[in-house]
């Protein structure tokens, strides 16, 4: 009668085998939440990024005066563009009513 | 004040910071349901597991990004100390300060577990008790330094996320069994 092996001689060699299985799964697990949490990091991105571009385009400053028996507006917007307009233009409407604030970098 | 096109650092870490106090509210969530054993399911805890694990070093992951692209931001300009050191940032400093600890926080408790052999499963256990401590940091941090705290959406997101969290902890440290009251003796 033969004597049984104390272990498994198949055990030993497994068990790396079964971390790195692990380790891989971990890997795969990680890399797809993470690809996950930038794709889902992408629409409070997109909503902030349009809010800030629809608050950009709003002019802030507008100044009419006289010029040779007409009237013109010159229009600054918050992005420092300055826009010279007829009064009766498209943006001849934002008068000094309403000039919104300069959004601050945090907002 | 820039452009939309010169503030995008700060979008982009604002937006990293959002999904990132996701990703932490849900891995502490599943964290306390497995240690309150509030499923039991067979195998669901080795799942729940896998999940936490993988959710904490996701979180880790971004909160780094969130603090990694504040590096870029021409008007901030806070300097690697300025994201590493508490309290040191120009803006809204008690509450920057506050989202750096939680950070630190989160690296350390949450890379603990890799260390668990040597500092002792007990030191760990003890140790991973303060994750709530991160979460509720991380709160504070984004109602008093989040530009979009006072939107409904954050305010409801926010909400969605603490409750299970209220839930899932106050289970946590009641007893699980009721305990014995002595009985009266009678006449």
């Amino acid at each position: 009668m033969t004597e049984q092996p104390k272990t498994n001689p198949q055990s030993a060699p497994k068990r790396p085998a079964r971390a790195a299985a692990a380790r891989r799964s971990l890997y795969r697990r990680v890399l797809s939440l993470g690809v996950a949490a930038i794709v889902a990091a992408w629409l409070p991105f997109s909503v902030i990024y349009i809010s800030a571009l629809n608050r950009h385009a709003t002019p802030v400053v507008a100044v009419s005066t006289s010029h040779n028996g007409g009237s013109i507006r010159v229009v600054t917007t918050a992005s420092g563009a300055t826009k010279v307009v007829p009064a009766g233009g498209s943006t001849a409407s934002a008068g000094p009513a309403a000039v919104t604030p300069i959004s601050t970098h945090a907002s | 004040m820039g452009t939309p096109s010169q503030q995008v650092f700060w979008f982009a870490s604002r937006a990293f910071g959002i999904i990132a106090v996701i990703m932490l509210g849900v891995s502490v969530t599943v964290g306390l349901a497995m240690s309150g054993k509030l499923m039991r399911r067979p195998g669901l805890p080795a799942k729940l597991k896998r999940f936490h694990e993988s959710a904490t070093l996701v979180t880790l992951g971004l909160i780094a990004t969130h603090a990694g692209l504040l590096l870029f931001d021409s008007y901030l300009k806070p300097g690697l100390a300025g994201i590493a050191v508490p309290f040191t940032l120009a803006y809204r400093p008690l509450f920057t300060g506050l989202g750096i600890i939680a950070g630190w926080l989160a690296a350390i408790l949450g890379l603990s577990f890799y260390v668990r052999k040597r500092i002792g499963a007990k030191t760990w256990r003890f140790m991973h008790r303060f994750t709530i401590v991160i979460y509720l940091l991380a709160l504070i941090h984004v109602i008093g330094s989040g530009t979009d705290a006072q939107s409904p959406w954050m305010i409801a997101m926010l909400t969605a996320l603490t409750a299970p969290i209220a839930f899932a902890f106050t289970y946590r440290i009641l007893p699980s069994t009721p305990r014995k009251t002595p009985r009266l003796a009678a006449g």
